[in-house]
């Protein structure tokens, strides 16, 4: 149950995707988005549709893996889907007593199902293909150059969040696994004892969160770790000239993108 | 009734890249009232074994038999009864205590079970009892307010108010001051003393070779011996190579020998290591 989160996962690999720059990638999903909430007509989709298809597969991560990070979002995309099908006014299609499916409303519904699950294929992707170090360094970089004051200490915050979920998960695991042992069952009864079967675990995890915490600043401290000021990197990031293409890349999608919403 | 594990194998998350072996064809027998200790090197697959005593995890293939319960993968099996018979202390123990007062969370265990407040209020004193804490003084405390030691002994005790007849306890004096080892090593001991079937999963040769009868060692997912203690021992050169040791005293031994001494190397303890000294001091004498 547990080990089918996928957050912040990272698959090792050696495409033309894996090998951009990590600003690249972030400041191209950024474009990415701006042009997919730009389209709005059939054409516009079938193009952001090819390209989307077109990254995953430049990207060789294989399609079920990115499949899988969309577990935990169906509720919220076929939600998306029912409301803006049944809620939009329109010519109506279909009807079956206050039920009433417009073509508008069929159009709307698919369109931003579409969107977040493309939204959500490429962001996972990024995270698929970038180490949480590039990531976070990468992150660092970009705030910096948008003059975003605490761009290191935000960086870091990330980082360290990333680090810690698989330890969370595990010790989540290792709690559930000694209540268990004491008779506890966190798998049946109503909505109400379900909740309160959690206590047992949530108590001892934050605890464990908080001792963490405590212990990961006093190692910080103790190797002098004062902050971003003046710091230097073993790795510096370089841009090659696969991030050229990659820019190029995305500028003519934006473009595309535009055309088809003004044409 | 005994444990039975009957070619049990365990997988970690197949089918995953992640996939690895964990048990590779274990076949043992626990039978009530020994005192057993299983050992091996980090990794070699202790702890998951432990689990399946329980049906915490249950055996990829195989089955684990308790008493009159069977877990198996195919099988839906009776767990809650199965963890009823067998009390499982995890390493680290005080980590999983949540309540507001010590009573509570050692109660957390047989209202899980269903039991009447009376019945309750019983086991909790019992159990409070068998780690040598004072009920009055104790029960109404904070678990959060005590030392490390009194902490675990709370866990146990969490642990003892389900009235198992099994016990298996993963590394319970790890991170403790001597003292506080002392105690624990010498509650177990009481413990099994009083009819509890114990099986000690532990890093120190010293613990098991004083209170095991038996002795089970692992490696590389697989039991190389399973054995009384002090055969197990006589293995020197295979332990070490396996990344073990063998307990102090009998290293002192086996030094001796080495030295020339002519004593028995299967010692245990240190009164048993005294015996054998005097007797070889005694029989140089003899001979000069």
């Amino acid at each position: 149950m547990l080990k089918d989160i996928t957050i912040g996962q990272y698959i090792p690999g050696v495409s033309p995707v894996h090998n951009l720059d990590p600003r690249t990638k972030i400041i191209s999903l950024v474009l990415y988005m701006v042009g997919l909430f730009l389209v709005n007509n059939f054409a516009g989709y079938l193009f952001v549709t090819f390209f989307t298809i077109g990254i995953i597969v430049l990207s060789s991560i294989s399609i079920v893996t990115i499949l899988k990070g969309f577990k935990p979002l169906v509720l919220i995309i076929s939600l998306t889907l029912v409301l803006h099908v049944f809620m939009t006014e329109g010519q109506i299609i279909w009807q079956w007593g206050f039920l009433k499916i417009t073509s508008e409303g069929l159009r709307q519904g698919i369109f931003m199902a579409l969107r977040l699950v493309y939204l959500v294929s490429i962001t996972s992707l990024l995270t698929l293909t970038t180490t949480p170090i590039a990531l976070t360094d990468g992150l660092e970089k970009v705030l910096k150059a948008f003059f975003v004051p605490i761009a290191h200490e935000l960086a870091m915050m990330m980082t360290i969040a990333l680090r810690f979920i698989p330890t969370l998960i595990e010790e989540t695991e290792k709690i559930m696994k000694a209540q268990m042992a004491r008779g506890a069952d966190f798998e049946s009864g109503g909505l109400l004892s379900r909740a309160k079967s959690l206590i047992p675990l949530l108590v001892p995890l934050f605890l464990s969160s908080f001792r963490r915490a405590d212990e990961l600043a006093m190692a910080m401290d103790a190797r002098c770790y004062r902050g971003g000021e003046e710091r230097t990197r073993m790795k510096q990031l370089v841009m090659g000239s696969g991030d050229f293409f990659a820019y190029l890349i995305i500028v003519v999608f934006l473009g595309v993108s535009i055309y088809s919403r003004i044409w | 009734m005994p444990i039975i594990l009957e070619n049990v194998d365990y997988v970690y998350q197949p089918g995953s890249p992640y996939e690895a072996n964990a048990l590779k064809n274990i076949n043992l027998v626990i039978n009530e009232g020994e005192f057993v200790g299983l050992i091996g090197h980090t990794g070699s697959g202790k702890s998951t074994l432990a689990q399946h005593l329980n049906g915490l995890l249950k055996p990829t293939k195989g089955r684990v038999i308790v008493d009159d319960y069977e877990i198996s993968a195919a099988k839906k099996s009776k767990l809650k009864e199965v963890r009823k018979k067998v009390g499982l202390v995890f390493q680290y123990p005080e980590h999983q205590l949540f309540e507001e007062t010590i009573f509570e969370d050692i109660a957390f265990g047989p209202k899980n079970l269903g039991l009447l407040a009376g019945e309750i209020e019983k086991r909790v004193k019992k159990a409070l009892h068998m780690v040598h804490l004072d009920y009055d003084k104790y029960h109404s405390l904070s678990p959060f307010t005590l030392s490390g030691g009194e902490k675990r002994r709370v866990a146990i005790a969490g642990v003892l108010a389900m009235e198992p007849k099994y016990l298996v306890l993963d590394e319970p004096t790890a991170g403790l001051d001597p003292r506080g080892r002392d105690e624990i090593s010498a509650q177990i001991e009481e413990l099994h003393n009083q009819g509890i079937t114990v099986v000690l999963v532990s890093h120190s040769m010293d613990d098991v070779a004083r209170l095991t009868e038996r002795l089970i060692v692992m490696h590389q997912c697989a039991v190389v011996f399973n054995d009384e203690t002090r055969k197990v021992f006589s293995h020197f050169e295979r332990l070490q190579e396996m990344g073990l040791d063998i307990p102090t005293v009998t290293k002192l031994m086996f030094r001796l020998k080495d030295k020339g001494w002519s004593v028995r190397q299967d010692i245990l303890t240190v009164e048993e290591a005294k015996q054998e000294i005097l007797l070889a001091l005694k029989e140089e004498k003899h001979h000069a």
